[in-house]
């Protein structure tokens, strides 16, 4: 059998849970473990191309369904995505949590969550699918609590959205299974057109809100940013960077799966308003909200969750917007993302694993104390801004330009301004981080060790490459785009094919470059420069020596906040605390049922009698 | 082949010798009932191969029906008499630490007779025997739910045994309706003549049993006993009424029903009351900050559920609803034993008091989060496939009412996972509360070192981990025994009336 590297990868990763319980208290030998578990499924995951198309039936049954899991191309894109970026991590970790407490079940949970997300993306029947996706979330839940105190509050936050979420895809899973009597992806597939179109619009709505909390989309991202930034820092990259993107795998199933496009245009709301439109909004209002909400975090592990939320925007538009091009520049952008958000929180990772903190008050001037982390910091924003000639440009300019060519100049324009914001608060980062004044307290600190490193200098290679030859990518995703019966990306090695709307990477790189030679050249045609200490310095008509502490980095971007400060009306923050005070009114009232009164008690008994009486008198 | 009968009369005899014993040797009382009980579920066991044949009916006093008492065991009966029995087993194992005082010997034999009501109420064949059983049931649990002698559980058994004895008037008044009627007891034989009685003296039998019996099945809105009661019985005695005596009370319901008065409304009427019942029970769980009511809360809202599935009257929902009890009395007995020893060691009922605890009782902690998980239905943990099961299966009946109460069901599940996590975040806080620091074991000293429950204590309850994290592998098989006693159940079923 062909397909032997699934079954072999699902079972390395549940043998990876069981080492780590055996190894339960010997750090040193789980980490090595874990590290050499994860390359072979990588390596045993780059195998998998050329199986792509074949299923692979487990003999384990559940109720009667054999699991099945099959390699389609999405499942190919998205595992490669799983499996390298898990690597990455413990690559990272083998030294950023090497010594520190109370990461006994790190790898375990890491290992419980990695066997979700690959059984999620191979799964080829609902019922495998839904097991998986729950033992997925629950794996984030427990990921998500490892450094005790206050991860807790934020995590059981996540954990009522996403057992919310997981309950609606159940009853949307519970239905289809109602309508077409299988859980078979493509005999679903094939019995979808055919429900009555009151139920499909259920099923649809249900699986769409599900899958939309645990991608975070806007008004459901609520749980996201604490819940991330509270945990360790390469978990964080490892969350942001994959784990939210599930929700996405689940609506890009939902719709070219099982809906398909013709369908979903289908519900006419109003006019040419269509549930498509609908979601559309959605991720343009999950674009603008948390992007310049992004720009007053005084954390740069929030800032950049923040910003996680917001990218999932982006994804939302370009895969709802109907158009070859979009949709190849959704399915990109969640590589693109992943591979800068990575970038950005292992170098916030390393700058914390020096400094202690990732707080944006308190750093600054770390550009030659970290240049390696500084260079990471730089590659990604200018990924995250979506800035030739990084990856993150590509995929974005797909997006602008699906969306103008189809005729949506609105989610264009929003799109844009969320990339506003993205520039502004990205400054913030590197600026508080590694421009400005060096505090004193860091002037001893050095570089992070070699294998921190390491996984730092493999993104920066992978956000430039792809960006200037996004190629090898999108021969995939025009794969995925055919495997769904959809017009797949002209792609060429370095962008777009002229007919589709000229874009080559090559081109624009070299300009790009050729700028910055310049202005090195006009740089060096200048007066001389003299090297002064950074307390040789002075502002409104002060010199500025080592009493003076001069930081530019305390809340930074506080006109903003003046302006924005108003608009903020907390409405879901507020939401949130109604909807937990209803829960806990009800809980109170009903439990007043139970008075503790006797006589209370009797009556409710003969009640009973009487209402059950005379119901079954009426009714027979 | 074992006589079934023995499974009664084993624990019934039992009883009278421990009494005896207890004047001389109290010490023993506690190992001699739990032989009984190990006897008497290997026993059940061996009959597994022959009732999946065909049920067996054991005659009693020579006389056959419809005068003669009998025992009627088919799949159904026996796969109630295994989980009450291999429950009981477990749990008398916990005793034998955890009951330390010196009426040990009121105890064993209030344990059995607990078992041979429980036991009988499955096996009988014959309505008034029924009654018999089910009195035998109640009464040695409001003896022990007051075994601890404070104001609380004084009040709580006081409590129950009134309420629950308006609930035995009213089966009473149910059986005596229908033997006016019929002249017979005989449940067969009352089934098949059933129709000959005018509809509205079938409905108010069906009234005073559903209600009657409903008391003890905890259905709402007859359950005001079960918060008080569950949480001052002892924790073993706990385990016990919330694992599987509202169970039994409620599969009988469910079989009277099926055989007696198959109204199409009186299931609606079950479906939606379960529904009511799961959301009162996790709300008002939501809010508790004593754990065992919070424990007895949630009773009542997996009760609902249980009940919620039998009612929907399809095979696949009944079927579904059998795994739900054996889910919720592994999980619930394991959390109420766990709490049991957590009590004892802190010396406090409130969640509070706990925080940290996890810590230095790692084997307690580790069995409350499996078995937590499981009653929330996490994958791969044996609840998942009991609680996706009920859900498929509700679904699948395709109307629309079974939707809207799934959903609900959905929304109850939502609740029950915020409050015990809850719980469970407690537990592993860092920053262990007063409660635990100052609490010591038997054996140790020092706030460091393991409060630990006794091994004894533990082995049964880590049993009932290894079913829920295990009992996926077996589910095969659990769900063959289910099958058939689905059968069993639907052999009852003539015809609906609408």
């Amino acid at each position: 059998m062909l397909t032997e590297p699934v079954a072999l990868m699902l079972l390395l990763s549940v043998a990876g849970v069981v080492l780590n319980i055996i190894l339960y208290r010997l750090q040193s030998l789980q980490m090595i473990v874990s590290f050499l578990v994860f390359a072979a499924m990588l390596a045993l995951n780059l195998q998998l191309y050329g199986t792509i198309g074949e299923t692979l039936v487990l003999p384990v049954v559940v109720f009667g369904q054999a699991m099945s899991f099959a390699v389609s191309p999405l499942a190919f894109y998205f595992t490669l995505m799983i499996t390298s970026i898990t690597l990455l991590t413990v690559i990272f970790s083998l030294e950023s949590l090497r010594g520190k407490a109370c990461t006994q079940a790190y790898y375990l949970w890491l290992f419980l969550k990695t066997f979700g997300m690959l059984g999620v993306v191979f799964a080829a029947d609902l019922l495998t699918f839904f097991l998986l996706w729950e033992l997925m979330t629950w794996g984030t839940f427990f990921l998500m609590q490892q450094t005790g105190g206050e991860s807790f509050s934020p995590a059981k936050k996540y954990v009522v959205y996403a057992v919310s979420s997981s309950m609606l895809l159940f009853l949307g899973i519970a239905l289809i299974h109602a309508w077409t009597g299988s859980f078979s992806f493509r005999e679903v597939a094939a019995a979808f057109p055919h429900m009555p179109e009151g139920m499909m619009l259920l099923v649809v709505l249900l699986m769409t809100v599900g899958f939309a909390v645990e991608s975070a989309m806007f008004p459901l991202h609520a749980w996201l940013p604490e819940s991330y930034a509270s945990t360790f820092t390469s978990l964080t990259s490892y969350l942001s960077g994959i784990s939210t993107r599930m929700g996405i795998y689940g609506l890009i199933l939902l719709l070219f799966g099982f809906v398909g496009h013709e369908l979903a245009d289908r519900f006419q709301l109003i006019g040419v308003i269509n549930l498509r439109y609908i979601v559309s909004i959605f991720g343009a209002l999950t674009i603008i909200i948390p992007t310049f909400t992004a720009l007053f975090q005084h954390d740069a592990k929030r800032l950049v969750t923040w910003h996680g939320i917001g990218q999932g925007g982006y994804m939302i538009l370009g895969i709802f917007s109907a158009n070859a091009l979009g949709i190849a520049g959704g399915i990109f952008h969640i590589f693109n993302y992943m591979t800068y958000v990575t970038l950005i929180l292992f170098s916030i990772a390393a700058v914390e694993y020096r400094t202690g903190t990732s707080n944006l008050n308190k750093l600054g001037g770390l550009i030659k104390r970290q240049p390696v982390a500084f260079l990471g910091l730089l590659f990604g924003i200018i990924g995250l801004a979506g800035i030739p000639p990084m990856n993150g440009f590509v995929s974005k300019w797909f997006i602008y330009k699906a969306l103008i060519t189809e005729g949506y100049p609105f989610l264009a324009i929003s799109a844009i301004i969320g990339t506003l914001g993205t520039i502004l608060s990205v400054y913030k980062l590197i600026h508080n981080i590694f421009l400005g004044q060096l505090q004193p307290e860091y002037n001893e600190i050095k570089e992070v060790p070699f294998l921190m490193q390491l996984p730092i200098w493999v993104l920066m290679l992978a956000v430039f490459a792809t960006g200037v030859f996004p190629g090898p990518i999108l021969s995939l995703i025009a794969e995925i785009q055919s495997s769904f019966g959809l017009a797949p990306v002209p792609y060429t090695m370095t962008g777009v094919d002229p007919a589709a709307g000229t874009l080559d990477m090559l081109v624009i790189t070299t300009v790009f470059i050729g700028g910055l030679l310049l202005a090195w050249i006009v740089f060096l045609l200048g007066h001389k420069r003299r090297h002064v200490s950074q307390y040789q310095n002075y502002a409104a008509g002060h010199f500025l020596d080592e009493s003076i502490p001069y930081n530019f980095n305390y809340n930074f971007y506080t006109g903003f906040e003046h302006i924005f400060n108003p608009m903020k009306k907390k409405v879901i923050a507020r939401t949130e605390v109604a909807v937990s005070s209803l829960v806990e009114a009800a809980g109170d009232y009903l439990r007043r049922i139970y008075t503790g009164n006797l006589a209370t008690y009797a009556m409710y008994i003969m009640a009973a009698l009487v209402v059950t009486s005379l119901f079954l008198k009426e009714l027979i | 082949m074992v006589n079934p009968i023995m499974l009664i009369l084993i624990p019934l005899l039992t009883v009278f010798l421990i009494n005896l014993v207890n004047i001389k040797w109290p010490k023993f009382s506690a190992g001699l009932s739990f032989l009984a009980i190990a006897l008497t579920t290997g026993m059940a066991f061996t009959l597994l191969p022959e009732v999946m044949q065909a049920p067996i009916e054991v005659v009693i006093a020579g006389t056959k029906a419809p005068i003669g008492i009998n025992l009627l065991i088919g799949p159904l009966g026996l796969m109630l008499s295994l989980i009450i029995l291999v429950t009981s087993l477990l749990v008398s194992m916990y005793s034998f630490s955890y009951i330390s005082d010196e009426r040990k010997g009121m105890y064993s034999g209030l344990f059995l007779l607990l078992i041979v009501g429980s036991l009988g109420m499955v096996m009988t064949g014959d309505i008034f025997n029924l009654f018999v059983f089910f009195e035998i049931l109640c009464i040695s649990s409001y003896i022990l739910v007051a075994y601890q002698r404070n104001e609380h559980s004084l009040e709580a058994s006081i409590k129950y045994l009134l309420l629950g004895s308006i609930g035995s008037l009213f089966l009473l008044i149910s059986i005596a309706i229908l033997y006016r009627g019929l002249g017979t007891l005989n449940i067969a034989d009352i089934a098949a003549r059933v129709g000959e009685l005018p509809p509205s003296t079938r409905i108010a039998a069906a009234a005073f049993f559903t209600i009657g019996i409903g008391v003890e099945a905890a259905i709402f809105p007859l359950n005001s006993w079960l918060p008080d009661a569950h949480s001052s019985a002892p924790s073993s005695i706990s385990a016990m009424l919330s694992g599987f005596v509202i169970e039994v009370a409620l599969v009988v319901l469910i079989k009277i029903v099926f055989s007696l008065f198959a109204f199409a409304a009186l299931f609606w009427l079950l479906a939606v009351v379960g529904v009511v019942s799961l959301l009162i029970g996790e709300f008002a769980a939501y809010r508790q900050e004593n754990i065992k009511r919070m424990l007895a809360y949630s009773s009542i809202g997996q009760v609902g559920l249980i009940l919620f599935a039998l009612s929907l009257g399809t095979e696949a929902a009944t079927r579904a609803a059998f795994l739900q009890i054996i889910n919720h009395a592994a999980a619930k007995s394991a959390l109420f034993l766990v709490s049991g020893y957590m009590i004892i060691r802190t010396g406090s009922y409130q969640i509070a008091d706990y925080r940290g605890i996890a810590r230095r009782m790692p084997v307690s902690g580790f069995v409350f989060f499996l078995a937590v998980l499981s009653l929330v239905g996490v994958p791969p943990l044996f609840g998942f496939f009991s609680k996706f099961s009920i859900v498929m299966a509700a679904v699948s009946s395709g109307s629309t009412g079974a939707t809207v109460l799934t959903g609900l069901v959905l929304l109850g599940t939502v609740v029950e996972a915020a409050y015990f996590i809850r719980v469970l975040q407690h537990f592993y806080q860092r920053e262990p509360a007063k409660a635990v620091t100052a609490a010591r074991s038997e054996r140790g000293a020092g706030a460091e070192s393991s409060i630990e429950a006794p091994i004894a204590a533990m082995l049964p309850v880590l049993a009932f981990a290894l079913f829920l994290t295990g009992g996926v592998l077996l589910l095969g098989s659990i769900t063959g025994l289910a099958d058939a006693a689905v059968q069993d159940l639907f052999a009852r079923l003539v015809s609906v009336l609408a």
